[in-house]
């Protein structure tokens, strides 16, 4: 569409951070937002752009404090601590999506990542040598799920000369209590550290609220994952890998409640309209649960799973692992809500949430996307095929980038998925 | 190369499976071996093979060739081990466990879950940790563990470390009676052999080594060696063949394996000997999967200040993440000290020679 | 007073013999050779001696110390000292260009960009790894497209516009190429296309040791115009080029040779 063409050349030619935070602000004012929502055709699609672009004005405005964070972090308790977040890593997604990785992922590399690494990391990394983010009052980040973000988050936080901001939580191997009880800790410490910084004492109440709209935001998200039990007919360009911003960071506050509630909404009407068309007699498509993460700069895949009688009808990134957060006692609960994460620990761990879904999906084939460098991902590839391969469902690993065109062959995707299709649609 | 000692005169130990006692394998240097060896079972660190047959296809081409010996060595030598310690120190070591556990059902497998941070929450914590695997030698062996043989343990651990340490600094002070291939040798085989058969060796060793009067006058540049589990003998026999003076290190295998003493006088309970344990442990020279990146820079720069070192040869086995994410950190650091750094990356079995040569040459040429 | 450099390469050993008069001051190059390395260094190394012991009118006696360098270096046992092509292709391009402070080398089958302070290494970065970013890239590319090499520079100084080659590995570029050549894109744009792809490799190299001018190319992709000229362009400075490029290897051995003797 033209104006999301427009807005990426503006970028590519104009990539710094001035010209980001600008072209926010123009954007965020509110009747050029409803202007630009309106251009999307699907309510989900609205409402995830619209509140996207408001949380990234938000950070590069720099009114309040800012934190970068990795991906798995409690964020309800950044929203409780009135801290804006900011995730590097799901700013790398958008740089492949607006055409800009080529460039950040150039600066890494003449920064001395090596390309071995997985580009989330690398391009984020190259975004802040460019010093293309807002400047952070904090960085936050955890083990969980992986190596990456504990090196390099403490390299920028060398890097914007706050190296005494920056605090790693430590998630536990397995999920007991003598683990909930030392990450609460860690995370009541953090909160009693930052808001020693901002000025703002700890407000109970506030955590409370707060909790409660993530506990909301979770009853939306599990009525949607009920929805796509049934649902195959989905809006044009629904693609659940796209949700990982408000999934992730939004959540907490009422923006996340209202886009969940819409896409609720918007998908119960497809699923109205499906069991309508279904005397009509057309096959229905196999059933593929995605796992890991997609490419975010263009590409074919969905189109040919979609054209070869397959649909993706649910990614592991949108489980609601965790149970209900308790408003009184905060630390302990966003404790619990990393230690269920089905990337800590051990691989069983995945494999049980993985197996779930295979039978809430009626699942009939799985893809693995193997990011590349992505380790914690990829070392399990032979459990996670044999697992499924033992309850009689293929697997495809699709080796490929999230990030980095260039690392990434079309042609070779496309033979194996349809090779894929090939063996879920035999003749 | 000019050998003045035979390491056979000191060390003639029995090759392992005739040692006699069962034997417990374990990888990552935050593995309290002491807590093995109170069980009545010998800890052996599983170095790994290096010919990968059947490893290959459980791991992606990518991954720590460190952690993939280890499997295809673990899977050839399950057998002859009672069981095998792993840690959650980084990513692959998590997967290795993971491909242990799940395809080598007759081989008992503990994960040891270790914290990143320091503070006394950790070390409390990790004590509690300690006390999950002792209760796993325990099962192993079908008995509790009393207080003295951890205290006895502990001692003999503190012991083989002094005698280490001492050989270590005889080592990069004094004369030329050990080559580098021979040090590092002698480091590989403290993890691997018999703790009190090893350090009657060393003492010998070390008694025989000359004090020297000063520092030797040096061959070439003086270089430290920062890395993480390297043990290729070929790089080693290049390293000691070159013109440089080798004046320190700090590797997986060497001084983040020996350096710190647990201490174990006065502490006659259990929970006291594990926290005591845990501490050594967390405050031993760090690996850098720890969360003080700040601090281990710190402890390089202070190493480099010491002993006057004039370039830096940074030595990782490809795929390691924790190195290549603190890697460009490091060099900027380093960069502004005015310290050159090599970065050379290395796998298992398949050493360019060569290439690696040619660029530690044009190093030393550019000091 | 003589003395000898040889640059045993896998595929190519380049031997230089200099004159020097005046107690160094005066140093010319007497001659030099550049031959097929083949199947074995050690015979290749005395051959091409030979040959450029002839050409320069002398006897093997006549030369005063013999520095080898390059990946066969080891295999000289007649060398005096066997020194790095990065201290010999740095001391080469001084010899042409006295000042220069960055060296980007392209040869066959590696590339290096080398960091000069006051004429000496103080930083470098080796590509011997990869083919892509080496001469090798261009000619499995040329193989593919059916032009010659030596119509490349011509070809990317008179073509306006270029194909972008995303794959960074020789083996998919070339199936890329192939791809739109079978799509009928038109083959000059993929010849600039391809050059930039090799610049863009380089340029990292010389982006992570930091650029400072004056540079100077040696090797001998340097012969090759159209890449000099894309490099000149991507990196923003003017490059150096010495008379005969493929040679500054075994000229430094050469002249590092001078104080041997």
């Amino acid at each position: 569409m033209a104006v999301k063409e427009t807005i990426k050349k503006n970028i590519q030619r104009n990539l710094n951070r001035a010209y980001i935070r600008k072209l926010l602000g123009i954007l965020a004012r509110k009747p050029v937002l409803f202007a630009y929502g309106s251009t999307f055709s699907s309510q989900s699609d609205k409402y995830l752009n619209i509140f996207t672009i408001e949380s990234l004005r938000d950070s590069y405005d720099e009114k309040g404090p800012v934190a970068f964070g990795s991906l798995f972090l409690p964020y309800e308790m950044f929203h409780a601590l009135g801290v804006a977040p900011f995730l590097p890593e799901v700013m790398a997604g958008f740089t492949a999506g607006l055409g800009l990785a080529d460039q950040t992922l150039k600066k890494a590399s003449s920064s001395w990542y090596s390309q071995d690494l997985c580009t989330f990391h690398r391009s984020a990394s190259g975004a802040v040598e460019m010093d293309l983010f807002p400047d952070p009052s904090f960085i936050v980040t955890t083990n969980l799920a992986c190596d990456a973000a504990q090196k390099s988050f403490y390299h920028y936080a060398v890097t914007y000369g706050i190296e005494d901001k920056y605090h790693l939580l430590d998630v536990p191997y397995d999920n007991n209590p003598e683990s909930v009880k030392y990450l609460s800790g860690q995370l009541e410490k953090l909160a009693k550290i930052i808001s020693g910084e901002t000025g703002s004492p700890v407000d109970r109440d506030r955590f409370a609220r707060t909790l409660e709209l993530s506990n909301e935001f979770r009853d939306w998200a599990l009525k949607i994952n009920d929805i796509r039990k049934e649902l195959t007919r989905y809006p044009e360009n629904f693609n659940g890998l796209n949700f990982i911003l408000p999934f992730h960071s939004l959540i907490g506050t009422k923006k996340a409640v209202k886009l969940y509630q819409s896409i609720y909404m918007e998908l119960e009407s497809f699923l109205k309209a499906q069991r309508a068309a279904e005397n009509s007699g057309n096959s229905s498509p196999k059933k593929i649960l995605w796992m890991h993460l997609k490419p975010y700069y263009k590409n074919e895949i969905f189109d040919i799973i979609d054209k070869g009688n397959c649909r993706v009808v649910f990614e592991e990134i949108n489980n609601v692992y965790w149970p209900r957060l308790d408003p009184e006692k905060p630390f302990e609960s966003l404790a619990r809500k990393m230690l269920s994460h089905p990337l800590t620990g051990r691989a069983s761990n995945r494999t049980s949430a993985l197996g779930k879904m295979i039978r809430d999906y009626n699942i009939d084939g799985g893809i693995l996307f193997t990011h590349w460098g992505c380790r914690q991902s990829n070392g399990s590839a032979r459990i996670i095929k044999d697992y499924f391969r033992e309850r009689g469902i293929p697997v495809l690993v699709l080796d490929g980038d999230c990030v980095d065109r260039t690392n990434s062959s079309e042609g070779q995707i496309k033979t194996r998925l349809q090779g894929f299709i090939e063996i879920l649609n035999p003749r | 190369m000019n050998r003045d000692i035979d390491l056979k005169d000191f060390f003639p130990l029995p090759p392992e499976k005739d040692r006699g006692k069962d034997k417990i394998g374990w990888f990552c240097t935050y593995t309290p071996e002491e807590l093995i060896m109170a069980g009545g079972y010998s800890p052996v660190r599983l170095m790994g093979e290096k010919a990968l047959r059947t490893a290959e296809s459980y791991f992606p081409i990518n991954f720590c060739p460190y952690l993939k010996s280890g499997w295809q060595s673990l899977m050839d030598s399950a057998g002859s081990l009672s069981g095998a310690v792993f840690t959650n120190s980084c990513d692959g070591m998590r997967r290795l466990f993971d491909i242990a556990e799940h395809y080598l059902k007759g081989l008992p497998v503990f994960m040891l879950d270790v914290p990143r941070r320091t503070d006394r929450e950790s070390i409390d914590f990790f004590s509690l940790k300690l006390e999950e695997m002792l209760a796993f030698i325990e099962g192993l062996r079908g008995s509790t563990i009393s207080p003295p043989e951890i205290a006895d343990s502990a001692a003999l651990c503190d012991r083989k470390r002094q005698a280490l340490a001492h050989l270590s600094d005889l080592f990069f002070k004094g004369g030329r009676d050990l080559d580098i291939s021979q040090y590092y040798r002698i480091m590989e085989l403290a993890a691997t052999a018999d703790a009190a058969d090893l350090i009657s060796g060393i003492l010998s060793l070390n008694s025989c080594l000359k004090q020297a009067a000063g520092e030797k006058s040096a061959r070439g540049p003086r270089i430290m060696v920062i890395g993480n589990f390297i043990t290729e003998e070929k790089l080693w026999d290049l390293l000691s063949e070159m013109d440089l003076e080798l004046v320190c290190d700090d590797l997986c295998i060497s001084n983040r394996y020996y350096e710190k003493q647990v201490g174990t006088a006065a502490k006659t309970n259990r929970k006291d000997l594990l926290s005591a344990i845990a501490l050594r442990y967390l405050t031993k020279p760090a690996c850098m999967r720890m969360a003080d990146t700040g601090a281990k820079i710190e402890d390089f720069k202070q190493k480099i200040r010491d002993r006057g070192v004039q370039g830096v040869v940074f030595i990782s086995l490809k795929f390691c993440d924790t190195v290549l994410y603190s890697f460009p950190l490091i060099r900027k650091e380093l960069a502004a000290l005015k310290i050159p750094v090599l970065y050379l990356e290395i796998e298992y079995n398949n050493f360019s020679e060569g290439q690696v040569k040619t660029r530690l040459q044009a190093f030393l040429e550019m000091i | 007073m003589y003395t000898c450099g040889i640059d045993i390469g896998s595929v190519s050993t380049e031997v230089v013999i200099l004159e020097s008069s005046n107690g160094k001051d005066d140093v010319r190059i007497s001659s030099y050779i550049i031959a097929p390395t083949g199947a074995n260094s050690k015979i290749a190394a005395e051959k091409t001696l030979e040959k450029a012991c002839l050409q320069a009118g002398l006897d093997r006696s006549d030369i005063g110390a013999v520095v080898a360098t390059g990946y066969g270096r080891i295999n000289v046992p007649f060398a005096d000292k066997n020194i790095t092509e990065i201290s010999c292709h740095a001391r080469g391009a001084i010899s042409a260009f006295g000042d220069t402070k960055t060296v980007i080398d392209i040869g066959g089958q590696d590339s290096k960009v080398i960091k000069l302070e006051q004429g000496n290494p103080i930083d470098f970065l080796m590509n011997d790894k990869c083919a892509a970013g080496t001469g090798r890239f261009l000619e499995v590319m040329a193989r593919a497209l059916e032009i010659d090499l030596e119509h490349f520079a011509h070809i990317f100084l008179s073509t306006q516009g270029h194909v972008d080659i995303s794959s960074t590995c020789t083996v998919f570029a070339e199936s890329e190429i192939v791809s739109l050549i079978g799509r009928g894109v038109d083959k000059n744009k993929i010849i600039r296309g391809l050059i930039y792809s090799i610049v863009s490799r380089i340029t990292s190299m010389v982006e992570r040791i930091g650029l400072e001018e004056p540079v100077c190319m040696t090797g001998g992709v340097a012969k090759n115009l159209g890449v000099v000229s894309a490099l000149q362009e991507k990196l923003g400075v003017k490059i150096n080029i010495p008379g005969e490029p493929q040679i500054a290897g075994a000229l430094g051995a050469a002249y590092l040779a001078l104080d041997l003797a």
